[in-house]
């Protein structure tokens, strides 16, 4: 649906240049979500905006629903553009028009007759659940309402692709996961094609399908969300993959660990499931099979894309070639195990 | 007591007429202006750079000029257009093309403040570049918009005085022929007054007019 061949965007300012993008090549599926994550400055809302031609890319060819964009003139690019919804972190609606009127605004482009456009309005607030805030104007809204009726706008015309510029990162957490929980219905529900950019791995964890890392204008790393927590190589892609679990071994457990085995002292494990562990009750086999009991401290476990990942804390307790065979175990079903230490009981 | 009232009223409805038509064609022209002002700045719809230098060159040019001065130098014009370089109408013509140059100013400051997402939703909208203009620019600047033609209205009020010069009348005139060069105090406190309730008038009704269109 989306497709970057080889973009370069290179800023010139007097004699200094500013290559913003390198080397692009990115391909969005139709009816996936796919997420660009980077951190400020790396590159990633060029990147969003050169799919509209926001940007013009100094290079390449951005190709959306089988149009070369960069081939189109000013006329054809006013029309294609209405096929392509965009949504912005600032939602960027009119102030003096009503959240109505907002979302008419590119039906009247259209020469819709009104009441066309006032049925398709009617729609789309009901769609994003602002029914009662039709007559409202912007600065009467929150955060969340406004960009459920900048959402309501970039749906208007029916569009076939959504690009979100960090549609999220001025919202709190909970307005954040009912904006994305509202994409991921359009998603499904309309059969909608959507490009984010964010730098939070938690919005890339909720609703993308696949996922790209983007650094200093080169794309890192990409692939599909449950093959990417699992396999991602490179020390960005695991920062960004880390940041979204919380494990700390407890105070109190750190009192009483220590490098190597001693005696009545257990293991203390760090147990990371990833796209390529087997998918099994392994905990509760381990137990079973070894005898042993398993103590889980602390665990971080998500399901996303059709994968378990997350990390786990466990204290194995059980007699001592047991635990070994239990650790052999998991290694063997493709659990990532690092041995923390080990813990005496007292 | 009747002479005066008689000489007062005819004075006010000299200075409203040159002050409201020349405010009327001000706004309109300023807005015109101002709009190409801003549209030709890079980054903008319509970037380019030589029209936008042009412009800022006239207005500067205009806005330098003292008003009593491009009274008189404008004569011949003012003669074109309106076949007489004196009296009340042919006042107008001066005060208008001063008033431009002011006008288009502040109506480029009331764009200006727009925040920059709204011409990237208006791009992403696929909104042609009149479409920009007549769709996001002027409603969204609507409460800058009316500030600057208040502004005008008020400055226009201060010009009209000097309209006397080629007999344009006025109350600015009254006071400056009464009481300036005639000592008459009472005249030149009640033309002052009249001009203070005038211009409070204005703003007013204009504050009403912002607070009623602003929904920011």
């Amino acid at each position: 649906m989306i497709e970057l061949i080889g973009i370069n965007k290179i800023y010139k300012r007097g004699t200094k240049t500013f290559h913003a993008l390198r080397d692009i090549n990115l391909h969005v599926k139709a009816r996936k979500i796919f997420g660009v994550i980077g951190a400020s400055g790396a590159g990633k809302s060029t990147l969003i905006r050169t799919i509209n031609l926001l940007e013009q890319p100094s290079s390449g060819e951005v190709i959306v629903n089988g149009y070369h964009m960069t081939r189109l003139d000013k006329e054809e690019l006013s029309l294609m553009r209405r096929k392509i919804g965009m949504i912005f972190q600032h939602f960027n609606l009119l102030s003096s028009r009503t959240v109505f009127q907002n979302i008419a605004l590119p039906l009247e482009l259209e020469n819709s007759p009104k009441e066309k456009i006032h049925a398709r309005v009617n729609e789309l607030l009901n769609l994003v659940g602002l029914c009662d805030r039709a007559h409202a104007y912007p600065s009467q809204l929150s955060g969340g309402q406004k960009q459920r009726v900048a959402i309501a706008r970039a749906l208007a015309s029916s569009p076939k692709v959504l690009l979100c510029d960090e549609a999220t990162s001025s919202l709190d957490p909970q307005t954040t996961r009912s904006i994305l929980s509202l994409l991921k219905e359009i998603n499904a529900q309309l059969g909608l094609t959507i490009l984010l950019i964010t730098h939070e791995m938690d919005v890339v964890k909720s609703i993308c399908d696949e996922v790209a890392i983007i650094n200093e204008g080169h794309i890192v790393e990409q692939g599909a969300v449950s093959w990417f927590f699992g396999n991602a190589k490179t020390d960005l892609a695991r920062n960004f993959i880390e940041s979204t679990f919380q494990l700390k071994i407890p105070e109190e457990y750190l009192t009483r660990i220590s490098s190597e085995p001693m005696e009545h002292s257990f293991p203390l494990v760090k147990l990371g499931f990833t796209g390529t562990t087997v998918n099994k009750p392994l905990i509760s086999e381990a137990s079973r099979i070894f005898e042993i009991d398993i103590n889980i401290l602390s665990a971080d476990i998500e399901y996303a894309g059709g994968t378990k990942f997350g990390y786990l804390l466990a204290e194995l307790v059980g007699e001592s070639h047991q635990c070994e065979a239990a650790r052999r175990f998991f290694i063997e079903h493709h659990v990532q195990l690092e041995t923390l230490g080990y813990v005496t009981n007292d | 007591m009747l002479p005066m009232i008689n000489i007062l009223t005819q004075a006010l409805g000299e200075t409203l007429l040159m002050v409201f038509v020349s405010a009327l064609f001000a706004s309109t022209f300023g807005l015109i202006l101002g709009l190409a002002l801003e549209v030709t700045k890079p980054h903008q719809i319509l970037p380019h750079s030589q029209a936008h230098h042009l412009l800022e060159m006239i207005i500067n040019i205009g806005r330098s000029i003292p008003f009593i001065i491009l009274l008189v130098a404008i004569i011949p014009i003012t003669r074109w257009i309106v076949g007489t370089s004196i009296g009340t109408v042919a006042a107008i013509v001066p005060l208008t093309i001063g008033a431009i140059p002011f006008t288009a100013r502040l109506i480029e400051a009331a764009l200006m403040e727009l925040p920059e997402g709204l011409l990237d939703a208006a791009h992403a909208m696929g909104l042609s570049s009149l479409q920009i203009i007549t769709k996001v620019f002027i409603p969204e600047a609507l409460p800058g918009i009316f500030n600057s033609i208040i502004m005008t209205l008020v400055t226009l009020v201060n010009y009209s005085a000097m309209a006397g010069t080629i007999g344009g009348g006025g109350l600015g005139d009254v006071a400056i022929r009464y009481g300036y060069q005639r000592f008459d105090l009472k005249m030149m406190l009640l033309t002052v007054l009249i001009l203070v309730l005038l211009v409070q008038l204005i703003q007013y009704a204009g504050h009403y007019l912002v607070k009623k269109c602003n929904h920011r």
